[in-house]
């Protein structure tokens, strides 16, 4: 397995070529990136140098180990070797110029001094001084060396102090950017059953300009807390609103810390520019069902009905037929037409979810199912309290009957909320809102109608 | 330069390299293919491909996929083997690519003699390509396309992972060899629908209404004899679900500083990566023209023989088009959906009044709205995505002259249609807020004001007006004096009456609403 040598390199391709690489992925585009390689140390002092890292490596991460070394300094050089530096390097050194007379064809050559690079070039021709190209005429410059601190690629060197000479393993442990996953899941729903089938697909993107090949990938899901993004307030994967009750079951899924932690099986080669994907969960009968919602958030007239949420409801409990959280991601919704194939019916994104939660997803909105809001009366019985009654013209022009839960938000904040009428009895779920299940005839309507008294506590 | 480096380009050796390798299956064009168009920027594409798999592990290439696909989309179904992963590939052959990718490997470097026509080759390795070319010949360094000779370059290999094109491929493990079934489907960008529609009136109460599907595809990918589909409805679709942009990077002969003595301050700025050039093939021109006169254009197809059947799907609508259809690259293409010969209509002049924002300062016009029951039982009864509605009638000499537009969003069957399609200059309005009863923020008391309104008609055929006031306001309007009958609609106190040909009405009365 590990035999390869890398020691002084001359320049070489991008694919990463290391005895043995691994590579964690968290959701944020970064990596942990490690690189096994059998490395020849001379006794005493040495320079190696490792061009083949991740193009997007984050050098102070960098860590060093082997046997029986020192480090002594590490060095990033990102100086790339280009004409323009070349023959900047170039300044008071001498280069060879080949002339070619556009007439015979016959070459010259001389070797010249090049004196100043400043938006053009100056050369000094034995006692003469002039302009690279002036005459427009086709002339070759020839270098004859390349400065050792111009690079290809960018290239990490580690100058190490060994105690010992002889072959060792070393492993460069690194974070990169450029590296990124996220979970897509497919959910094929069939709403006579009430059943729906979910597949779920690690994504993996590779925008980096390194190849990585033969490597062990895991992925975490997880909410890593990364000084760039530790002013936003809301880390990537905290739920979206689509999780409806937490969960309790712990499933079958591999942990380090607080993070799930999914590996790849086998050994797999990430492409420069790609991306890659993997199934990971795979379920073919979940329960769930078609909820239509919608959410009033104030008190308020409105001229056209506007058309209720479709959501659709499900669990990740075992009992459920499914049993493992899901890591944050896409979930894409396909329902069978008439035809049976399957449509695109609409997404909805979820964070991190614990197993056995209850999870809602916002699919889109209905077409046939409306609720307008009319604001009926508002009376101000004294300075601090106010009955307003409000009726909400439900409409359905569906075939079969539907059930909509209208939720009416009211802030509770100094206030004292009271219903004081209402023709279909309401729930309570929190401080701050009203929710009503109203049933509608198919091709029909149902008017909900109710008093809510405000009653302000200074 | 340009110029030259298109010819490199095409001197490149272009060997398959695919195929070197056992189990590389490629699959080169779908046998059937449906696609399925959303309102916004999405379809989803559907094909079924037959593929010979060998036995055990191979790697299975797509082409002919659409170029604007969003690779987390795809699906794969139907077949048996076991999926190891999935790939997309966009790391595509671009002469930059193909420098940078093979830095450390030899080409041969050819330089023309201009004096004496000479070609001269020699072996080169390349050393550096990120930012201009640097080659190693022989030991001694020089730079690419910078010594003004005609220079070019012969690569001995392809390098791995470069693509024509953005590539999906699919790891597979078969227990079994043989032809199977594919189906694959994703959702790709770039393609959108919108609905027109034209009621074109007969007369004061009926009128037809047609209505078009307008399918574009900004694609490069032209999809051919398709059972085409379009979903009407609002589906949540989430920011990442886009195509993303894939351009290949240009390749940059750079070189060092070339001022001569002849470079008068000029300053160049070269780039690297060119902006988006994805057309944008939404004619809003061609959207606006067709109502009156049907495809003018010659991007425009019309297939307007038969009428795409409905179904609903979820709860959303599904049109299918009568038969397969092609949806060319770069092509708008309009299907009838709707085609109703009578429709009752009703023919108003509205004013909408709110209250403290009235309008004060001399008449204002009526707005002309035309209202289509869209009931059950009315004759219409359809489900109408959203979309333009363009009313037209005809001259007296039998010309059809356009006669206003106004939007509307997705109504259900049973909602009412209200087309504002127009301003009345002949019905006007004055209004006059005699007392102001206002009384603060905090009262117990409602406020309330005092209107009176003078509705003159300067045409020679009765209006039909309607009056409400308090539809777009915060709190409930109450009227509690009037000198016409309040009409309730909709809990709005609305007024509805016939003002004579040449003529005028009044209307006064007290409105009071609490904060």
């Amino acid at each position: 397995m590990r035999f390869a040598l890398i020691g002084l390199i001359s320049i070489a391709s991008t694919p990463i070529a290391a005895d043995d690489l691994s590579i964690t992925i968290y959701g944020d585009n970064r990596a942990l990136i490690e690189d096994t390689r059998t490395l020849s140390f001379p006794a005493g002092r040495k320079r190696i140098e490792l061009p083949n890292v991740s193009s997007q490596i984050i050098s102070p991460t960098v860590t060093f180990n082997a046997d029986n070394i020192g480090i002594i300094e590490q060095n990033f050089d990102f100086d790339l070797l280009s004409p323009d530096k070349l023959m900047e390097k170039a300044v008071g050194q001498t280069v060879r110029i080949v002339r070619t007379n556009p007439a015979t064809g016959a070459e010259k050559t001389e070797r010249v001094k090049v004196l100043a690079v400043n938006r053009g070039v100056v050369i000094q021709n034995g006692q003469r001084i002039e302009v690279l190209r002036d005459d427009g005429m086709p002339t070759r410059v020839i270098f004859d060396r390349v400065p050792p601190n111009l690079r290809a690629q960018p290239t990490l060197s580690i100058d190490v102090e060994s105690s010992q000479s002889g072959t060792r393993d070393a492993t460069l442990t690194y974070l990169s950017n450029g590296l990124n996953w996220r979970a897509d899941y497919v959910a094929l729903f069939d709403e006579a059953a009430g059943k729906m089938a979910l597949q779920g697909w690690s994504t993996l993107t590779n925008n980096t300009d390194t190849t990585f090949e033969n490597v062990k990938t895991q992925l975490v899901a997880g909410n890593i807390t990364s000084s760039q993004n530790r002013s936003n307030n809301r880390p990537r994967g905290i739920s979206s609103g689509s999780v409806r009750a937490g969960g309790t079951e712990a499933g079958d899924v591999e942990r380090i810390g607080d993070n799930y932690l999914y590996t790849l099986p086998g050994r797999t080669t990430i492409a420069s520019n790609q991306t890659k994907q993997v199934s990971f969960v795979d379920a073919d009968n979940v329960d769930a069902k078609k909820a239509y919602e919608y959410l009033a958030s104030s008190f308020q007239t409105q001229p056209q009905p506007q058309n209720v949420d479709v959501r659709i409801a499900f669990s990740n409990a075992e009992n459920a037929g499914l049993g493992n959280p899901l890591p944050a991601g896409t979930i894409r919704v396909y329902t069978r037409d008439s035809l049976g194939k399957a449509q695109f019916v609409g997404e909805d994104s979820i964070g991190h979810t614990a197993g056995g939660s209850d999870l809602s997803l916002k699919i889109g909105e209905a077409f046939d199912v409306t609720s307008q809001a009319t604001v009926k009366s508002r009376t101000n019985l004294n300075r601090r309290t106010t009955n307003t009654t409000m009726e909400y013209r439900i409409r359905n022009a569906r075939p079969e009957a539907a059930t909509v839960t209208l939720r009416q938000f009211v802030s509770s904040w100094r206030t004292d909320l009271k219903i004081l009428d209402e023709n279909i009895e309401h729930r309570k779920p929190d401080a701050n809102s009203f929710v009503w299940d109203v049933d509608v005839p198919a091709e029909g309507e149902t008017i909900l109608q109710f008093t809510i008294q405000q009653k302000r506590r200074y | 330069m340009r110029n030259f480096l298109i010819i490199l380009l095409a001197a490149l050796p272009w060997q398959p390299v695919l195929g070197a390798q056992d189990g590389n299956v490629v699959s080169s064009a779908p046998n059937d293919i449906s696609v399925t168009i959303y309102r916004d920027d999405l379809a989803l594409i559907t094909e079924k491909r037959t593929i010979d798999l060998p036995r055990g592990r191979s790697k299975i290439s797509f082409e002919g996929v659409s170029d604007r696909m969003i690779p987390q989309t795809a699906l794969l179904r139907e077949f048996e083997a076991v999926t190891i992963e999935r790939n997309f590939d966009f790391d595509l052959i671009s002469p930059a690519a193909f420098f940078e990718k093979s830095i450390g490997e030899k080409v041969l470097l050819s330089r023309t003699n201009v004096g004496s026509g000479k070609i001269v080759q020699q072996e080169a390795t390349i050393v550096a390509a990120g930012d201009g070319v640097i080659f190693d010949v022989d030991g001694a360094f020089e730079a690419y396309q910078c010594s003004g000779i005609p220079e070019s370059v012969d690569f001995y290999s392809q390098p791995e992972n470069l693509k024509a094109l953005p590539t999906l491929s699919l790891v597979v493990d078969a227990e079994t060899a043989g032809p199977q079934d594919f189906t694959i489907s994703y959702l790709a960008s770039g393609f959108e629908w919108a609905a027109d529609y034209v009621l074109t009136l007969k007369n004061e109460t009926e009128a037809s209404l047609i209505g078009w599907l307008t399918v574009t595809n900004s694609t490069a990918t032209s999809i051919n004899d398709a059972p085409t589909s379009i979903v009407a409805g609002n589906l949540q679709i989430l920011p990442g679900t886009e195509s993303e942009e894939i351009t290949a990077p240009y390749f940059a002969a750079r070189c060092w500083p070339s001022g001569t003595t002849r470079t008068w301050y000029q300053q160049r700025q070269r780039r690297y990566a060119p902006g988006s050039t994805t057309p944008r093939a939404v004619d809003s021109e061609a959207y606006y023209k067709f109502g009156a006169a049907l495809a003018e254009s010659d991007a425009i197809v019309v297939a307007a023989d038969q009428i795409a059947e409905r179904e609903d799907l979820g709860d959303y609508k599904l049109y299918r088009t009568p038969e397969p259809t092609s949806v060319s690259a770069n092509q708008t293409k309009q299907v009838l959906f709707l085609n109703s010969e009578t429709v009752d209509i009703e023919k108003f002049f509205v004013f909408d009044l709110t209250p403290n924002r009235y309008p004060e300062n001399g008449p204002t016009p009526a707005t002309i709205e035309y209202r289509i029951d869209n009931s059950v039982d009315s004759k219409l009864a359809q489900a109408l995505p959203e979309g333009i509605f363009r009313v037209m009638t005809k001259t007296p000499s039998g010309k059809p002259f356009f006669l206003g537009e106004d939007d509307q969003k997705d109504l259900a069957i049973g909602l009412p249609v209200k087309i504002a399609a127009a301003h009345a200059a002949d019905i006007q309005m004055e209004t006059w807020l005699t007392r102001n009863e206002g009384r603060g923020w905090s009262s117990r008391k409602p406020n309330a004001q005092q209107l009176e309104h003078r509705i003159t008609n300067a045409s020679r055929s009765p209006a039909q007006i309607e009056i409400t006031i308090g539809k777009d306001f915060y709190t409930a309007v109450k009227v509690t004096q009037s000198s016409k009958r309040v009409v309730k609609d909709e809990s709005i106190p609305t007024w509805r009456f016939v003002v004579p040909p040449e003529s005028e009405a009044s209307l006064s009365y007290r409105v009071e609403w609490t904060n």
